[in-house]
């Protein structure tokens, strides 16, 4: 394993594979300007590496133990049907119900009504069927009036009939009366008596009335019931609604749908749009019960409706849905946390790389002397001491309760202002991070500067360092000047291997100190079962790994051209 | 990288393993290291011996019992060592463990000692809910060493099969091996770890073992592809080919040999990686259920006075890891061709630490 550090790097193609990029053919044309389709290239790599990251990410989804609230409902004292019908609709909800990769039988409005309807003629599956019907409403109408006008005398008939009517007693249709006596085709009559009512046109006019707040238009909008959802959840999620027009139109969608969302104009900004999102989340799932598919959108949808595009959607768009236990957005909650974690490991790795590169040199200049030997086995030991037991030890001795103490023992503030040192917020944070920037850093630190060993013991023996003593330099020139500019292109590239390793330790590092960034957050979670945000973290997480290797990739491009020209792998 | 390698590791000879022993003595480090692994293997398997809550050999009303809590759990079930020591009749006898507490045991003959620091009777104190600590420092070894070795095992198998045929295949199944190795290196280890872990619980020490070698393949997996690829443009793998041997027996006995002693010392090193994550769990509270070092950690964590606890346990996972650590590099240096070209003081390279999986 002698072929130096250089070795140790992830890229895909390191390890002396001759493939060429899927750029390499372009670069060959563009001499004057080779640096940029290196970066072109390299970034291109990363996208089947991305796909791979959310591949990964989804198949987790999938561990994740049943399906979150059904096992609630079991036990519960409501009858088979209803209890059938909720499960069925959390499925769908978080999207269970459909394929996970290819969906060959998309159900929209037409297939389900259909569907329904002929469930409602088995004994079995009609009380289900019943409830699926009543509540489309008036999604379900014409299909059932059609089938009732083509029904045999008998139990179907009646069937079909019992639910029309109680659709048309949800609606409050005056004539209700009339037609549940009347005959089996009178639905049919009535229905196509007012099908311009219910025109995507007409539709909109009257949401549109209820947006500005026109008298009568909420008992407009309760008429056309189901049938108007989709126009009002459009208006809805329109930049352009104002806080009260939002107010009525999710009080009429609450009220239609029954998935009740208070949307208050008073209420916090995250409120506001975590009750957006809510919505848009309940589209999402809901979308096909509303909506007949085109052909076309049906050959997409054999690709687009399944469990992982639509989980690979949301990825690309930061959207990691609800977290059932902040309930509020996930993301939110990450990106809150965000900044703390970056800090740190931020810090960290800066000390890592202040403290690592001299020491390292230091002992490759002394090869072989005690020095460089003692300084080697404190290394593997510095090494070899796991994160949460020197976090432990450092939080017994020099931690203590705030103020009494050398280091406060968690948190990020002092409790009390006056408690701050110099009473100073900034060196309040700082002699708060103190501590666990240190157990994040001493084990980069390790890496760091072995790394560094070995690249300048590697250049030291070269023959130009070898000139430079030759024509008289002093040893401190030769090794700081022109030993370390090539012998640091390892640490350089070991900066993207990093990232991971900081990240790991911050899980531990931040339970221990009680700071509240991502590793904390990633715990509490996965204690509070809270999927959401586990898999944003592990996302982001595998994001930002994935961008620390690719950064350090073109910062080697950047500090030696001779990559840029394409010769990889240069002895 | 030259046919010394090969010529010192040729495939399988007993000579060869002597030799590379005979290597690895003369290296300081690899000899304490060494001997340090042997402590730990030795601690594994005579745990019920050295610590436990049952006799190692007991005669009781005419029924011999050997080592109880393994051969026959549950028999003397309200019995500890405590209890049973009154109730030895004429022509009982009890051989007993070199200390009469089990790991898992908190009320020693009905007794209940919470948080003691170190004393004559606790060597190493005893935690919150009164168990010794000595016992849970030793069955914790047990439970080291094999998440260590097996962990590392499954995932070098899976590892050294997928870069084997990546390198031997070239195609697509390069590129995915490839593929899959960058995805799988795109997640923080212990991260990825965690989360699984998080949301599947495996409750044993082999779901455990599972989990860690299904997500450590990817490193293997990479060195072994590239020991394969450069080992297929060597002469005697191309002279094997050229005789007509079949593609299997050049990759089984011409080409995966040559990549046994780098894959070796990644196995070390990561075997290291895998005691660090698995008390990593445990400290978490996410580990298995049996007695482990860091679970001990985790209760010092809520009971900061008891120095105890995170004292003992700490020190016998830093001295596994680094024993684990310092023995890769021995084994690293002792494998390297250049060790006996070059005197001692100009070796290039032998301090190269590998990259950390996690900590």
């Amino acid at each position: 394993m002698g072929a130096g550090p250089r070795r140790a790097s992830s890229r895909p193609e390191a390890a002396s594979a001759p493939a060429p990029g899927p750029l390499s053919l372009w670069r060959s044309f563009g001499r004057h300007a080779p640096t940029l389709g290196v970066i072109a290239n390299r970034v291109a790599w990363a996208l089947p590496t991305l796909f791979g990251i959310s591949l990964v990410t989804f198949a987790l989804v999938q561990l994740a133990p049943g399906e979150p609230g059904v096992a609630g409902q079991v036990g519960s004292l409501r009858s088979d049907a209803v209890q059938q019908e909720s499960s069925e609709r959390l499925r769908r909800t978080y999207g269970f119900d459909l394929p996970l990769f290819f969906n060959a039988a998309i159900e929209d409005r037409g297939r389900r009504v259909r569907g329904a309807i002929a469930d409602l003629g088995r004994d079995e599956t009609s009380p289900l069927a019943e409830r699926k019907l009543l509540r489309m409403t008036t999604l379900a109408v014409p299909e059932l009036a059609k089938a009732l006008s083509g029904a045999g005398r008998g139990e179907p008939r009646q069937r079909l009939r019992r639910v029309l009517d109680r659709i048309l007693e949800v609606l409050r249709v005056p004539e209700r009366e009339t037609l549940a006596r009347g005959p089996a085709s009178g639905y049919e009559e009535w229905w196509r008596s007012r099908q311009d009512r219910f025109a995507a046109g007409a539709i909109r006019a009257a949401v549109g009335r209820l947006r500005q707040g026109a008298d009568g238009a909420m008992a407009e909008v309760l008429l056309l019931h189901q049938r108007a959802v989709p126009a009002l959840l459009e208006s809805y999620l329109s930049s352009g609604a104002s806080d009260d027009e939002r107010r009525r139109l999710s009080q009429a969608l609450s009220e239609i749908t029954g998935h009740v969302v208070i949307y208050d104009g008073k209420a916090p900004l995250a409120e506001r749009r975590s009750a957006l999102g809510q919505w848009r989340d309940w589209w999402r799932s809901e979308e096909t019960v509303y909506q007949d598919l085109t052909r076309g959108e049906r050959l997409t949808g054999f690709f687009t409706r399944t469990q992982y595009a639509r989980w690979l959607s949301r990825l690309l768009s930061g959207d990691f849905g609800e977290s059932s236990y902040f309930r509020r957005r996930a993301w939110d909650v990450i990106s809150e946390r965000l900044p703390v974690t970056l800090w740190l490991n931020l810090a960290a790795l800066l000390l890592a790389y202040l403290a690592g590169i001299p020491l390292g040199v230091f002992s490759a200049a002394r090869r072989g002397s005690p020095v460089d030997r003692t300084i080697g086995v404190g290394l593997l030991l510095l090494y070899s001491l796991p994160v949460y037991w020197v976090g432990l030890v450092l939080v017994t001795t020099l931690g203590g309760l705030e103020g009494a103490a050398l280091f406060p023992s968690g948190g990020l503030r002092s409790f009390r202002p006056e408690d701050a040192p110099l009473g100073s917020a900034w060196l309040d944070v700082a002699w708060h991070a103190a501590l666990p920037v240190l157990c994040l850093a001493y084990g980069a630190l390790a890496v760091v500067s072995r790394y560094q060993r070995a690249g300048m013991v590697e250049v030291l023996g070269q023959d130009y360092i070898r000139t430079a003593r030759s024509k008289g330099l002093g040893e401190g020139r030769v090794i700081w000047r022109h030993g370390l500019p090539n012998g640091a292109l390892p640490v350089i590239n070991l900066l993207g291997l990093q990232v991971p390793f900081l990240l790991s330790g911050s899980v531990i590092v931040e339970t221990i100190f009680d700071l509240p960034g991502l590793g904390s957050l990633a715990l509490l979670a996965i204690h509070q079962h809270d999927t959401n945000v586990l898999m944003g973290l592990i996302s982001l997480t595998a994001v930002l790994t994935l961008g620390g290797l690719l950064l350090a990739d073109l910062l080697m491009i950047w500090v030696d051209p001779r990559i840029g020209l394409g010769r990889r792998e240069v002895a | 990288m030259s046919a010394h390698r090969i010529l010192g590791l040729s495939a399988g000879s007993k000579g060869s393993a002597r030799a590379l022993l005979g290597r690895l003595a003369a290296i300081r480090a690899t000899r304490w290291s060494g001997l340090a692994l042997l402590l730990l293997l030795g601690a594994a398997l005579f745990a019920d011996c050295l610590a436990s809550d049952l006799p190692i050999l007991l005669r009781l009303r005419g029924e011999l019992y050997v080592l109880p809590n393994m051969t026959r759990p549950g028999a003397l079930r309200p019995f500890d060592n405590q209890t049973l020591a009154g109730q030895l009749g004429p022509g009982d006898f009890a051989i007993w463990p070199l200390v009469r507490y089990g790991p898992s045991q908190t009320q020693p003959g009905g007794r209940l000692d919470v948080n003691q620091p170190p004393s004559s009777a606790h060597w190493l104190g005893t935690d919150d809910v009164g168990r010794d600590v000595f016992a849970g420092v030793v069955h914790g070894a047990r439970v080291a060493f094999l998440v260590g070795l097996f962990s590392v095992l499954l995932s070098v198998l899976i590892g050294l099969l997928l870069g084997a045929l990546a390198g031997s295949m070239l195609g697509l199944m390069d590129g995915m091996v490839t593929w899959g190795v960058a995805v799988m290196t795109s997640f923080p280890a212990f991260v990825l770890v965690l989360v699984v872990q998080g949301l599947v619980r495996a409750q044993d020490l082999w779901g455990i073992v599972l989990l860690l070698g299904l997500t450590g393949w990817a490193g293997v997996a990479r060195l072994v592809r590239g020991e394969v690829l450069r080992a297929r443009s060597l002469v005697h793998v191309e002279a094997a080919r050229a005789l007509g041997a079949s593609r299997a027996r050049v990759l089984l006995v011409h080409v995966i040999p040559y990549a046994r002693g780098p894959v070796l010392v990644a196995a070390t090193f990561g075997m290291a990686s895998a005691i660090l994550v698995e008390s990593g769990l445990s400290f978490l509270g996410l580990g298995p259920d049996t007695a482990s070092w860091g679970r001990i950690l985790a209760i010092g964590l809520t009971n900061r006075e008891a120095w105890w606890l995170v004292l003992f346990p700490g020190m016998a996972i830093s001295a596994t890891v680094l024993a684990y650590n310092f023995f890769a590099e021995g084994l690293q240096e002792a494998l390297d061709p250049r060790r006996e070209v070059l005197p001692r003081s100009r070796r290039k390279g032998a301090a190269q630490a590998a990259p950390g999986r996690a900590r």
